[in-house]
């Protein structure tokens, strides 16, 4: 491995630190894990520096290492996201529905965010605060354009409807 | 909202300029004469704009110093190599299939946490944490056409009079306006990009106090903060200082 290289993605990778937690948390739903997620992505990238190409993004390789390290994990214990079991949506209810609520305020927001299926909550956040064209987040996904599609408009719909609950 | 699940998947792919020329015209032309729809996509429109915003809070209470020690711990200890720890506190909760509550416990995290600024600043620093997400094609290739629209339903709005004219500087023209909330207060975002940068002016009908003009630099931004007729005013942008100030003094001049 060339020292350039992965001195260049370890000084590189420090400022994209608070993103990946975001990500690692939108994907595991829990702090402590994805503090650990990110302290691994680190470290995997730092040992495949020389897969860097450089003048590419290194924030969205840092990405897709964290998804694939998330997903090999979860699979190899048959609890892949979307399975139900780490699935922190689907336990949660809204429960600020049917309170009387003129604020909207961001806690609320992230505790409607969390209650979409995680396939939702993570194309969210890879399109509408990370930037990913539709294109760009099928790759990372795995998935065809039309799902990428559908999950957005899916939790836009659910997130508009908590809105108007909370405003009637 | 008597809407189908199709035409949700066609606004939303419209509002995130995805969806092809022709399907684009088609739905303008039926958006012209159908107020439900209309009315439908504004709302689709703000549930984004609230993710965005709910998401830029999170990014605050993220433990990068801590990430930063451990990182640097794990490479002094093991130079190259990756550590299994992580793993076990993986494997224990997916074991002990834990029900982890997104919401719940990242946001006890954030209204628990010290917050190093004060309450009337709160928005800012959310608007700063949303400006590093942007890049120029955010404020797209050419000015919006639906400019003129959107300044108009941000006046009535913020209650105050928006138009292209009073929010020229300089040489810099609006691109795009966007009504955001922030607690549920309205946010209207007027983006520039200077050269390539982007800038935006935003405004926070939230009855703070009258503020003179202040400016400040926070993660590599340029910053200047007002607040006159119980409305926030901020101009943001990875500038000059003296650039962005002189900026603002036209704004604040001429929308005041």
């Amino acid at each position: 491995m060339s020292n350039g290289a992965r001195e260049e993605v370890r000084t590189g990778l420090e400022a994209h630190l608070a993103r990946l937690w975001r990500y690692a948390l939108s994907l595991a739903g829990a702090r402590d894990v994805a503090e650990d997620l990110v302290q691994a992505t680190c470290l995997r990238a730092i040992e495949r520096a020389d897969q860097f190409q450089p003048g590419t993004r290194l924030d969205r390789w840092l990405f897709a290492i964290l998804r694939s390290i998330w997903l090999n994990e979860s699979r190899a214990r048959r609890v892949r996201a979307g399975q139900g079991v780490l699935d922190a949506g689907e336990a949660l209810s809204i429960d600020g529905a049917h309170e009387i609520e003129t604020n909207i305020s961001a806690a609320q927001v992230l505790r409607a965010i969390g209650a979409l299926p995680s396939s939702q909550r993570e194309t969210v956040l890879l399109v509408y605060v990370e930037g990913y064209s539709y294109r760009e987040a099928a790759e990372l996904l795995g998935a065809p354009i039309g799902t990428v599609m559908s999950r957005l408009a899916a939790a836009r719909a659910t997130l508009t409807r908590t809105h108007e609950t909370k405003d009637a | 909202m008597a809407t189908s699940e199709d035409d949700d998947r066609k606004l939303t792919a419209y509002l995130d300029g995805e969806l092809d020329e022709a399907e684009c015209a088609a739905l303008d032309a039926r958006l012209i004469d159908d107020p439900t729809l209309r009315a439908r996509l504004e709302a689709l429109r703000a549930a984004a704009d609230r993710t965005r915003l709910a998401f830029a809070t999170l990014l605050e209470t993220a433990p990068v110093a801590e990430m930063r020690t451990r990182l640097d711990a794990a490479l002094a200890a093991a130079p190259g190599r990756a550590g299994p720890p992580w793993r076990r506190r993986v494997a224990a909760i997916a074991a002990a299939a834990a029900i982890v509550a997104f919401a719940a416990g990242l946001t006890a995290g954030r209204w628990s946490a010290g917050r190093g600024l004060a309450e009337r600043d709160d928005w800012r620093q959310a608007v700063v944490e949303y400006m590093a997400l942007y890049t120029p094609e955010s404020f797209g290739e050419a000015v919006s056409p639906r400019l003129g629209d959107d300044l108009a339903a941000l006046s009535r709005r913020l209650e105050a009079p928006l138009d292209v004219d009073r929010l020229r500087a300089d040489d810099l023209s609006p691109r795009r306006a966007e009504l955001l909330q922030y607690e549920g207060a309205p946010l209207g975002q007027i983006g520039y990009l200077d050269g390539a940068t982007p800038v935006a002016f935003c405004i926070l009908r939230d009855g703070e106090p009258d503020a003179a003009l202040t400016t400040s630099s926070r993660d590599g931004f340029a910053i200047a903060s007002w607040a006159q007729g119980g409305r926030g005013f901020m101009l943001v942008g990875k500038i000059p200082v003296e650039r962005l100030t002189a900026l603002a003094r036209s704004l604040k001049e001429k929308t005041g």
